[in-house]
């Protein structure tokens, strides 16, 4: 089949959805996803979205926050923009049908989140992602939003150094489709599944990342992956800041309340990097409990609250814990949960490939920099996915009708046939269970520059198998053996731009620990990496922090 | 238990003149769900079985199948609770075609949405510059919040018995998402609903068999909510006949 939109998004979550609904109002446009919308992410995040709605709040103090908080990597002028934008957005998602939590006064409810001066993430119970979400959904379905659902995204055709569109796999039917537009907008989330801990669904691969690198766009900030403190011991199931936001402790094995020692002042809602740290700390001093965990003590809030203000946490500890958080402590422990770096993009989602955009978590602005602050990153994707959507829509205005080059196709036509050929070979399953091993092992919440050459060997070692691995269905209906395959090649590519970028900022900042270069080091460091993809490996360029009024000065909490 | 049976429905009708259930072995460790048995199942044994998933935490809807049976979401049973005698038996969802082996086609499902208006409709007053007040009684609201918890996994449709025999029922999760925005103080879509939801096939079809609450992974009380839809539609027969 080939298709012909003026504008396509790749993605269909709550970054990709705001970019088709603003893309919509001014262009032809369709979504190109390889999961129903509703079963995106996006509906997993939990705790709020920040935004300085109240009269004793300032927009100020949001992007002071969000700036100290990402160690002062953010460029300081996006993170004014978005936190400008906030309020519009809340009210937005408001009038459009958002269920928020409500205060007494019928208010938005807010609440306490990591590293910020006041409680300004507004929320809907402990499942703010999915009120949001379905409210887009919602919208998208009214605007009568075309969907390829289930469609896997194999690569962008590219002629004359900007973007004629893609080449996508039909799940469904094995069929690979061509769809031309004049302009795209990456919005396809994280890459936490090459953690073998993490908070990420099974989906989270960081396929449009891996796709827009190959194609020739920057990557930025790739050094930077934020590690969530509070993830249930087993399955790594995520359990919201926001319970910490209203009011439940840390723990050691000794009952000792730990935060107190390494951030006086927030305590338990300091910022995820220092929180992370420091229960990875206890652990190896001794002071965790047997197996490496921590406990998260709900217990003083109350059957009541728990139940209507953390329902899900609740249900998940029941589910898949056995326990009953009202009663007994959370076993917690760190899991890879969100990738600060992503696809470069400028304030309006511009790449540096002409015709591509990109927003959400696989895009970097940089509004996180090398920490982002909780309850931001559905903010960023609102903000950002809306910016991308109309830049998208004004490009492909300016862009002429340009034929799809056929060689797209033909390339993909034979990489699928190649792979279905080979009768040999050991299966991929293996391949990605030892990345996720490694990546957990050796890049993980503390890092040295000796872990970090191990792993890139390791990495350059898992590819070189990689391009004989096997695959164990050769069917064409719904074929996720196949599916998985390919996502492992974009999981394995952005693995060795986390490690490139990491080994060689020597430094460290945010989410970023360097145990052999323990210090920030602006002199040196304050500064981007960017990211070029090349056959021999990641090629490493520098770019600008960019600065607007608050200094960087030493971070504390 | 030191091992256990999975015993699970295959079809590929790319390949298939029907359908077989095929037997696979199961070391079951405390903790582990079926889902994650079938990701190991998938990645160590037999890369063709088909299945959809991906938050693995009950919140994304897409791992419906039934399981020993029942429509349940295999990331939220266990094992060892789903394999009372050492067997463990999955099938696609009831009442959809089956698109391979685990994996069904829910565009049915998705166009019986649409067709309740599953978006808020405000009156014709302006909307104001920050956001509407929302005053409810706690009850209210949460009535109102667990209604908005559907994640689309049509394990209501599968075990509704209505469904099953009227292909042309709107079906639990549309009703709820109907309910939703009914009892949404926001919300003025009434007249714009109704032709959907007093109908033979909106909500009068439901015989109040109270399956889909049962099935509800979310608990949804889905049956209660169409009987609100019910009483609503109702009472404003009841006042048109009063006026007539």
């Amino acid at each position: 089949m080939e298709v012909r939109h003026q504008v396509v998004v790749v993605g269909a979550g709550l970054a990709g959805l705001r970019a088709a609904l603003a893309a919509g109002q001014a262009a032809d446009v369709a979504v190109v996803s390889k999961l129903y919308p509703v079963r995106s992410h996006s509906v997993a995040a939990q705790g709020g979205i920040n935004a300085a709605i109240d009269e004793r709040d300032s927009l100020e103090s949001h992007a002071y926050d969000t700036i100290k908080g990402s160690d002062y990597l953010a460029d300081q002028d996006a993170v004014e923009l978005m936190c400008e934008d906030a309020p519009r957005v809340v009210y937005e998602m408001e009038h459009w049908g958002t269920l928020f939590s409500r205060t007494p006064e019928g208010r938005i409810a807010q609440r306490s989140f990591g590293g910020q001066e006041f409680p300004r993430a507004c929320y809907a119970a402990d499942k703010t992602g999915r009120a949001l979400f379905q409210t887009l959904f919602e919208r998208s379905l009214k605007a009568g939003v075309r969907v390829y659902d289930e469609w896997v995204v194999l690569s962008l055709a590219v002629a004359d150094g900007a973007v004629r569109g893609l080449v996508a796999l039909d799940l469904k039917t094995g069929e690979l489709h061509t769809v031309a537009a004049r302009a795209v907008v990456m919005a396809t989330g994280g890459l936490g599944l090459m953690y073998q801990r993490t908070t990420n669904p099974y989906s989270a691969t960081g396929d449009g990342t891996a796709i827009a690198y190959r194609a020739g766009a920057r990557l930025k900030d790739m050094e930077f992956v934020q590690f969530h403190p509070t993830s249930l011991v087993g399955t790594n199931v995520l359990i919201t800041e926001g319970a910490r936001g209203e009011g439940g402790i840390l723990l050691n094995a000794r009952g000792e309340r730990f935060m107190e020692r390494y951030a006086p002042r927030l305590k338990d809602v300091a910022p995820r990097d220092i929180i992370s740290r420091a229960i990875e700390t206890e652990i190896n001093e001794g002071r965790g409990l047997p197996g490496g965990y921590v406990h998260l003590d709900i217990r003083p809030l109350g059957l009541d609250l728990i139940r209507h203000r953390l329902s899900e946490i609740y249900d998940f500890c029941r589910t898949f814990a056995g326990i009953d958080p009202s009663r007994e402590l959370i076993p917690v422990q760190p899991a890879q949960h969100y990738m600060m770096g992503g696809i470069s993009t400028d304030n309006e989602g511009a790449t540096s490939l002409p015709g591509l955009f990109a927003a959400g978590e696989g895009a970097c602005v940089s509004v996180h920099g090398s920490n982002r602050l909780g309850a931001n990153s559905l903010l960023e994707c609102l903000c950002f996915g809306r910016r991308a959507g109309q830049a998208a829509a004004a490009f492909a205005a300016r862009a002429g009708e340009e034929a799809f080059p056929a060689a797209a196709l033909e390339e993909q036509r034979e990489r699928l046939a190649a792979i279905r050929k080979r009768r040999q070979g050991e299966h991929h399953g293996v391949v990605r269970r030892e990345l996720r091993g490694v990546m957990t092992d050796k890049v993980g919440t503390f890092r040295t520059g000796e872990d970090l050459a191990a792993a890139a060997a390791e990495l350059a070692r898992l590819q070189e198998r990689y391009r004989s691995v096997a695959l164990m269905d050769t069917g064409a209906v719904f074929n996720a053996d196949l599916a998985a395959y390919l996502e492992l090649g974009n999981s394995l590519d952005l693995a060795q731009a986390v490690v490139a970028c990491a080994l060689e900022r020597q430094e460290s900042r945010g989410a970023h620990a360097r145990r052999d270069f323990p210090q920030r080091d602006d002199q040196r460091w304050l500064k981007h990496l960017l990211c070029r993809y090349s056959l021999r490996g990641p090629v490493l360029e520098e770019a600008p922090v960019r600065i607007t009024r608050f200094t960087p000065k030493e971070r504390t909490y | 238990m030191d091992e256990i049976s999975f015993r699970i429905f295959r079809f590929d009708p790319s390949r298939d003149a029907e359908a077989r259930y095929q037997l696979y072995r199961i070391r079951p460790e405390p903790g582990l769900t079926v889902l994650s048995a079938l990701v190991n199942l998938r990645e160590e044994q037999d890369g063709s079985l088909a299945f959809r998933a991906s938050c693995r935490s009950g919140i994304c809807g897409s791992d419906a199948m039934l399981i020993n049976g029942r429509a349940r979401l295999a990331c939220k049973t266990q094992v060892a609770e789903a394999a009372g005698d050492g067997t463990v038996t999955l099938e696609p969802l009831r009442g959809f075609p089956v698109l391979k082996d685990l994996v069904v086609d829910q565009s049915d499902f998705w166009e019986k949405l649409v067709r309740v208006k599953p978006w808020l409709i405000p009156g014709p007053e302006p909307a104001p510059e920050r956001e509407r007040l929302m005053r409810l009684p706690a009850q209210q609201f949460d009535e109102l919040s667990r209604a908005s918890d559907c994640i689309f996994c049509a394990c209501c449709y599968a075990e509704c018995p209505m469904e099953g025999r009227h292909r042309a029922y709107l079906g639990p999760a549309a009703l709820v998402k109907a309910y939703r925005f009914e009892a949404d103080p926001r919300d003025a879509g009434s007249a714009e609903r109704r032709g959907a939801l007093d109908h033979p096939d909106g909500v009068w079809r439901c015989h109040h068999v109270f399956r889909c609450t049962e099935a509800c992974p979310k608990e949804i009380d889905a049956a209660w909510a169409i009987q609100q839809l019910q009483r609503r539609l109702a009472a404003r027969h009841l006042r048109l006949k009063g006026d007539a």
